[in-house]
């Protein structure tokens, strides 16, 4: 079992992290990260699957240096770029590598990327994706033949808190549950009442949902992120706090609105996923903050 | 106007316009249309084709086009037609649509004298 | 329908430029509703050719005609003659036209537009794709709103994260989520329970990806030499 799977199931309050695998060979830097301020400090580390729809080296084979580091990881696996074959295989190497927790996402869309000419493949979505990892554990892949050993995987997908309308993430959210989900990372939420309203009417599942947090780099990140990213709002208040902070104030204001997000909202959920994008040198200082 | 020029006239607003003036302009080629809006893009290509130097299309103005809709059409199809022209090497200002009323021949001659000699400015510039 | 677009004029001149006489052969179907390949586009574009012909010194010789289309033979057979008096016929069929002229002529065939999709006119002037021909409708599940072609992922089961408040596309954000307009009207119809259901992974070999497909129906088929 892994060590996410076994903290939550003893109803510890978990912290994940995250690291995006680079454009290129050079994976020192990130190993680097990984070992000096995520190691011993979050229960595991998501590693995304060319992120953004932007090409870089495979969240495979970093989640396979992460396991020889010392580093539990988070396979993360999109849609977007592999039909139902290759994902299945994907999965049999993650399970022969060690990797256990695995997080299921239909992808962001290849327009948006830096490969808007590739054909988007979308063969599977996040939902029939899970039911897919369902089907491997049981010793069958979707084609009903079975397999040579069966891999066994912790299933993980996303949920966006703040998307509006809400109510089809949470019909969303239900199927993915029963397509096989166990626990959920958050889209990043920056507000305590739209996570309590959120909370209120998916507590019932009884799946543990960890909270997204993104570190604010500046009010304008937070204004594009409103304006870009969908799922994401942040409300003006924090806006401005950003915009009142001299830039060379702004890494300390960050950590300070973060943490204070997580002490707000931590009662509501049973852990946090904190995605740096970049700033993660500041992760101890922020679970220092935050009482994590 | 030495050059050949193709009139469209509206007989609502050009044709009337122009019964005061033709005269003064004796060798434009007139061709009479119940709309602006009825002249058809391959229409207007066509002269070009022919030989034509310039066309200009004489309509109402928007608000009071009998049709309604036609000098609106008019001057999207003139803005086509000018888009193709620029695609296949024409100069644009061959091609004009103008709007005014029956009541305005002194401006309809102003009109066509100052399109005769943007035609003929487009045709030397076309020769360097 | 099936929706195209014409090609630049100047793309289109360098497909023609190598042939001295040329037959624009227009589709009256499809095309012309979309105002890509009909009558008037076929005039149009035979002038604009011959101007940029005799500017360039080429003397190209451009013939006119429009059919009422392409895609069956019985209407592309008068025109043979024309065709074959040619050097080259430009097609302003769908690709699907352009390919069974090209089957019943030696002459060239070469197409004048990009085709698109399959779709309604939203308006005039505006065409919008509906449909992706996947072989397996589940518009009695979706409240009559496609997630092939209206989900910018094709998902079977949606919608994903990408939609914003106003129910736009991360993909577009002029474009409406398809899955948020299923979501919508199965909520005003009180089918909600459809989008609770999940869906099979989508058969994408009954979609028109992969091989081409075929679609015969035996009690249609009459071979004339057996008759005689």
């Amino acid at each position: 079992m892994s060590l996410l799977e076994e903290s939550l199931k003893q109803n510890k309050f978990v912290v994940t992290g995250e690291v995006g695998p680079p454009k290129g060979i050079n994976i020192a830097p990130i190993l680097e990260e990984a070992k000096h301020c995520l190691k011993g400090r979050v229960v595991a580390v998501n590693v995304t699957d060319n992120q953004s729809s932007v090409m870089r080296i495979g969240s495979l084979v970093i989640c396979q240096k992460l396991l020889e580091i010392g580093v539990e990881p988070v396979f993360q696996m999109t849609c977007r770029d592999r039909n139902r074959l290759a994902l299945q295989s994907d999965l049999l190497s993650a399970a022969v590598s060690g990797i256990e927790n695995v997080l299921c996402l239909t992808g962001d869309h290849i327009i948006l990327g830096d490969h808007p000419q590739a054909k988007p493949v979308f063969d599977l979505d996040s939902v029939t994706l899970l039911k897919t990892v369902s089907t491997l554990q049981s010793g069958k892949d979707l084609s009903g033949s079975n397999l040579d050993g069966t891999p066994k995987f912790f299933r993980g997908a996303v949920v966006a808190p703040a998307a509006v309308p809400l109510e089809p993430q949470i019909i969303k959210m239900e199927s993915k549950i029963e397509a096989g989900a166990q626990f959920f990372q958050t889209q990043a939420v920056f507000d305590a009442k739209t996570f309590e309203s959120f909370v209120k009417q998916t507590e019932k599942f009884k799946v543990p949902v960890l909270l997204g947090i993104i570190l604010l780099k500046s009010a304008a990140m937070a204004k594009f992120m409103n304006e870009n990213v969908a799922g994401v709002s942040v409300p003006d208040s924090l806006i401005k706090e950003m915009a009142e902070t001299k830039k060379e104030e702004r890494q300390k204001k960050s950590v300070e609105i973060a943490s204070r997000l997580i002490r707000q909202m931590k009662p509501l959920c049973q852990g946090i996923h904190l995605m740096p994008l970049g700033w993660g040198h500041l992760v101890p200082e922020l679970l220092t903050a935050a009482n994590l | 106007m030495a050059e050949k020029i193709v009139g469209y006239l509206c007989e609502h607003s050009g044709v009337p316009a122009f019964a005061e003036i033709r005269d003064d302009f004796k060798t434009l080629t007139v061709k009479e249309v119940p709309c602006s809006g009825r002249v058809e893009i391959p229409e207007i290509l066509k002269e070009f084709e022919l030989g034509a130097d310039g066309v200009i299309i004489v309509g109402c103005h928007k608000g009071s086009c009998r049709s309604l809709t036609g000098s609106h059409y008019a001057e999207k199809r003139v803005a086509r037609v000018k888009s193709v022209m620029k695609e296949i090497g024409l100069n644009e200002n061959r091609l004009a649509l103008e709007f005014l009323s029956n009541a305005e021949p002194a401006r309809l001659k102003q009109i066509l004298t100052a399109f005769s000699e943007s035609v003929n400015k487009s045709l030397k510039e076309k020769q360097k | 329908m099936i929706v195209a677009e014409q090609k630049p004029i100047k793309q289109i001149y360098e497909i023609i430029k190598p042939y001295k006489k040329v037959l624009i052969l227009g589709c009256g179907t499809c095309v012309t509703v979309c105002s890509a390949g009909g009558e008037k586009e076929v005039a149009t574009l035979a002038s604009a050719l011959a101007i940029m012909s005799k500017e360039l010194g080429e003397k190209g010789e451009f013939l006119q005609q429009t059919i009422e289309r392409q895609c069956d033979r019985e209407f592309i057979e008068p025109t043979l003659p024309a065709a074959n008096s040619c050097d080259a016929v430009l097609s302003l069929a769908c690709g699907a036209g352009v390919q069974l002229v090209s089957d019943m002529t030696t002459v060239p065939v070469v197409p004048g537009l990009n085709t698109k999709f399959m779709g309604i006119t939203q308006e005039q002037g505006v065409w919008t794709e509906n449909c992706r021909g996947c072989g397996d409708c589940v518009l009695h599940l979706t409240a009559g709103i496609c997630p092939v072609s209206r989900c910018s992922k094709s998902l079977t089961n949606g919608p994903c994260g990408g939609y914003n408040k106003d129910g736009k596309c991360e993909a577009d954000r002029e474009m409406d989520c398809g899955w948020i307009l299923i979501y919508n009207r199965l909520k005003e119809r009180g089918m909600l329970d459809n989008l609770r259901k999940i869906m099979e992974p989508k058969n994408w070999s009954l979609a028109s990806v992969g091989k081409p497909k075929k679609v015969i129906r035996e009690d249609l088929r009459i071979e004339p030499e057996k008759i005689k």
